[in-house]
């Protein structure tokens, strides 16, 4: 349960690549909520608060990039932002300025996404240790 | 003194006289001779070949006298053109007609007059040949008949001259053409009814390769011959244009050939033939074909670089276009394989876990089964949109096959740019032709739609197949701007773009203009449409073999 008590909002328009990562996530623990696009994900996150945002970068109505820049002037309850691209040559320089974390590419490795997240969440709240 | 009436047909007699380019003319010796024969004959001081002209008479030679022409309303010559036979006055003085005539009155005091008519080609009176003394006299019939024998002799003269010098005027036309057909590089060749060569010209040797003697008597259908057709296939001695056009007396047209020359080359000859018909009315076989024939050989070889040239430049394009497409193409492969993995993932957890669930289980394996299929999809587009199908044989396809194997590669990128393409196509509609290559135009067409749409507010694409009788069309519109009037006859052209330098070759449409016509179809802009239309049909039969897929 590694992901215990973290909370995850997954965002991609694949139904089954949505499926595949709320089921993955969640069964590491963490409470997740899946949405199609950058404008149900910024909508949501106005009403709800997340510890990790995980986007897929181009989606019709509101790709991820808008997303981000979106979610970079919350200026309360800003989640962590990671992407996870299709696109081989997607670089992370720009993405950064956004407050990106790291940019995955498809088809990801699992435990390469969760450590990320452990490492990123430990550093920002290291009380919040979850079990391993 | 009464002057000489007109002649009857006076316009066409002065007509016929100025035809003969004497008047006015040096003396020759010739005529000059003649005065001095009738002179001789006569008994007479003074004898001349007189022209009557307009106003005057002007004498051509003349013997006895230095006078070289006097008016016409004196002249003896003017009544004497009137008669055909010897016009003679044997004492003027007694004459009422000359009595008061300057010439009898005055030099040179002329009482004897005989002249005898000459006449010009067509028969008109032109003038005389005549005998003048100073003293009466009486002629013999002998004296008589020798005047008009030379009269006559005149006559002949004259005509002859006139053929001569029309002579020297074809000679001079002969003589240029002789000289263009030894200059030109094209040869020429006569053949006579049977075939056999009688006569070229220097081209002709050099462009056959052969020698003079080589040459001279061959027929079309000597076994030394050795050609071919342009398509490699034998080329037989009776079907030469020549012997065609001798046997049909018709025409033939840039029939090309090609010859195997002594260096085990071919060389390639564009050949024209026509039929001489000498006397007889063309129903019947003509007496000789005029052969020319141009050597065609680089501009065969030119021919066969450029086509390698298209093919070449028609890969670099789609190339190009794909190298465009790329990023959307790895996204639409790594998403499933994505979905592969994670599916699979989950699996063995749940196996592990003894968690699985068979019906889950199997909906997963059918998921990961259509994912697989989805990535097998877009391989095969690929393949299909690369691949040179310029030597694929056409074959019968259903319309919507093509359609969803162009759909397959550049859907996602669509989707990612937030563009509606909406398509339509029946499954029913089957079509002959080259499957890839007609997916090539769709995938360029829609491309361009992509490009036009990409920045607006609306994105609307469309594709909709019509089954148009004997025809299929494939009608793509895009809310974009559309394209410029001042544009719109260059479009098609090779290497027109209106894109920024390094987006797009601008060969996309030339040469989808190209494949369109090589199937017998079209592709069109339509004009008068809101939205920007393309249209390519494409007849539904091909009229070479097919094969059905």
């Amino acid at each position: 349960m590694r992901l215990a008590n973290v909370s995850i909002l997954v965002v991609d328009d694949e139904p089954d690549l949505r499926d595949v990562l709320m089921d993955e996530f969640a069964y590491r623990g963490a409470r997740v909520v899946g949405v199609a696009n950058g404008k149900s994900a910024f909508a949501l996150l106005q009403v709800e608060s997340f510890d990790i945002v995980f986007s897929d970068v181009r989606m019709p109505g509101g790709n991820g990039v808008e997303l981000i820049r979106n979610i970079h002037n919350l200026v309360e309850k800003k989640p962590i932002v990671f992407l996870c691209s299709g696109y081989s040559d997607l670089d992370l320089g720009e993405a950064q300025k956004f407050g990106v974390i790291k940019i995955f590419h498809k088809p990801y490795d699992m435990t390469d996404i969760i450590d990320s997240f452990l490492q990123v969440l430990e550093k920002r709240a290291p009380c919040r240790k979850a079990k391993g | 003194m009464v002057p000489a009436a007109k002649h009857k047909d006076e316009e066409k007699r002065l007509k016929s006289l100025a035809a003969l380019n004497i008047l006015d003319s040096l003396p020759e010796k010739e005529f000059d001779q003649i005065t001095q024969l009738a002179s001789q004959i006569c008994g007479t001081p003074i004898a001349l070949v007189s022209l009557v002209d307009k106003d005057r008479q002007w004498f051509k030679a003349k013997t006895g006298t230095d006078a070289s022409q006097t008016p016409r309303e004196i002249a003896f010559c003017a009544h004497a053109i009137l008669q055909d036979d010897v016009f003679v006055v044997e004492d003027a003085t007694r004459d009422q007609r000359f009595i008061d005539n300057p010439l009898v009155t005055g030099e040179p005091h002329v009482q004897f007059y005989a002249g005898a008519p000459l006449f010009s080609p067509e028969g008109y009176p032109i003038g005389t040949v005549c005998v003048i003394d100073v003293m009466k006299k009486q002629l013999t019939a002998k004296q008589i008949e020798g005047l008009k024998i030379l009269s006559h002799q005149v006559t002949q003269l004259l005509e002859l001259k006139l053929q001569i010098s029309k002579l020297k005027a074809s000679e001079q036309k002969l003589a240029f053409k002789a000289t263009a057909s030894e200059n030109i590089t094209e040869g020429i060749v006569l053949q006579d009814c049977h075939g056999a060569i009688v006569d070229f010209n220097p081209a002709a040797l050099l462009v056959l390769g052969l020698t003079a003697d080589q040459l001279l008597g061959k027929t079309s259908t000597d076994p030394h011959w050795s050609s071919i057709r342009e398509d490699g296939s034998d080329f037989p001695g009776i079907e030469h244009p020549a012997m065609i056009c001798l046997n049909t007396g018709k025409k033939q047209i840039d029939v090309v050939m090609g010859i195997r020359t002594s260096t085990s080359g071919i060389r390639w000859i564009k050949i024209n033939s026509v039929p001489l018909f000498m006397n007889q009315p063309s129903t019947l076989r003509p007496d000789y074909a005029v052969t020319s024939f141009a050597d065609v050989t680089n501009l065969k070889k030119l021919e066969s670089e450029r086509r390698n040239l298209e093919l070449q430049l028609s890969e670099s394009a789609r190339l190009s276009t794909l190298g465009e497409m790329a990023s959307g193409i790895a996204h639409e492969i790594n998403n499933p394989l994505a979905i592969i993995r994670g599916k699979i993932s989950i699996l063995k957890r749940k196996i592990d876990h003894r968690m699985f669930d068979i019906n889950s289980a199997i909906n997963d394996f059918q998921i990961i089964e259509t994912t697989v299929d989805r990535i097998a999809k877009i391989i095969k587009g690929l393949r299909t949109y690369s691949r040179d199908a310029d030597s694929d044989s056409f074959e019968l396809t259903k319309a919507l096959t093509i359609v969803e194997d162009t759909l397959a590669l550049c859907n996602e990128r669509f989707k990612i740019a937030s563009i509606q393409l909406s398509v339509n196509c029946d499954s029913t509609i089957q079509l002959e032709c080259k499957s890839a290559q007609i997916s090539q135009v769709l995938m360029n067409l829609l491309n361009n739609s992509y490009d036009a749409v990409f920045a607006l507010e609306n994105k609307c694409i469309t594709l909709t197949v019509k089954d148009d009788n004997n025809h299929v069309a494939f009608v793509i519109t895009d809310s974009g701007s559309g394209i410029i009037k001042t544009n719109l006859n260059k479009i098609m052209q090779p290497f027109f773009t209106t894109k920024e330098v390094g987006k797009g070759t601008g060969l996309g449409l030339s040469i989808a203009s190209g494949i369109a016509q090589a199937h017998g179809g079209s592709l069109t802009y339509d004009t008068a449409q809101k939205m920007t239309t393309f249209t390519l049909s494409l007849p539904k039969r091909q009229s070479q073999k097919t094969s059905v897929v």
